[in-house]
């Protein structure tokens, strides 16, 4: 899975540790999952996208690969 | 909204086992002044209190803004204690079968004592390497 995470988060000028006190996580959790090596629950998600003004299906990224 | 309830959640947390380190201590104290000649339970008792106290203290002290645990951590904790409780199944089986073939002698105290550390270590030693691959599925 990719996420575009860290392009929005560059638009909104947040820093990973804003974004992590923001929806209530660990730095490292915003770090791997800007790297994609962690699939978050669909509730931080969701308020992901919601911090970033966005939606799920534009934050992240799932591939055929993925599902399998 | 978001980081309102989950610094609460937080907050609670180190409460409420700030508070159980200072009823443990205590019950040691009562206990060592009520049952003397049970001193390894009272000293027990007395080192586990304090020593939730004293690392929850310095927990919160140093916390900051962001939790020290979130999904994912609890997650891989999780994942950690499943895989050290099936892997205590297996040392289960082997410490029992050593026991039918008479290969070794244990006492029900041994074994626990065998039981509990094992369980604590593999666990730690398990999430350690799930937080190094940063999550499982």
């Amino acid at each position: 899975m990719k996420t575009r995470i860290k392009e929005f988060r560059a638009r909104h000028d947040l820093t990973q540790e804003a974004l992590a006190k923001m929806v209530g996580v660990r730095r490292e959790t915003i770090v791997f999952l800007e790297k994609g090596k962690y699939n978050p629950s669909l509730k931080l998600a969701y308020k992901i996208s919601r911090c970033l003004d966005t939606t799920l299906n534009e934050l992240f990224i799932f591939e055929d690969s993925d599902l399998e | 909204m978001f980081k309102g309830i989950a610094m609460k959640n937080i907050e609670n947390r180190y409460v409420y086992k700030l508070a159980l380190g200072v009823i443990i201590l205590l019950a040691g104290i009562v206990s060592a002044t009520c049952y003397k000649y049970e001193a390894s339970v009272s000293s027990f008792l007395i080192s586990m209190g304090l020593i939730l106290f004293i690392l929850t203290a310095f927990r919160l002290f140093r916390q900051g803004d962001l939790p020290d645990r979130d999904e994912r951590t609890k997650k891989l904790a999780a994942y950690g204690i499943t895989y050290s409780w099936l892997l205590t199944l297996v040392l289960i089986a082997v410490l029992y079968l050593a026991n039918s073939f008479k290969l070794v002698e244990f006492t029900a105290g041994g074994v626990l004592g065998i039981l509990l550390i094992f369980m604590a270590i593999s666990a730690n030693i398990f999430r350690w390497y799930f937080t190094q691959k940063s999550d499982v599925e």
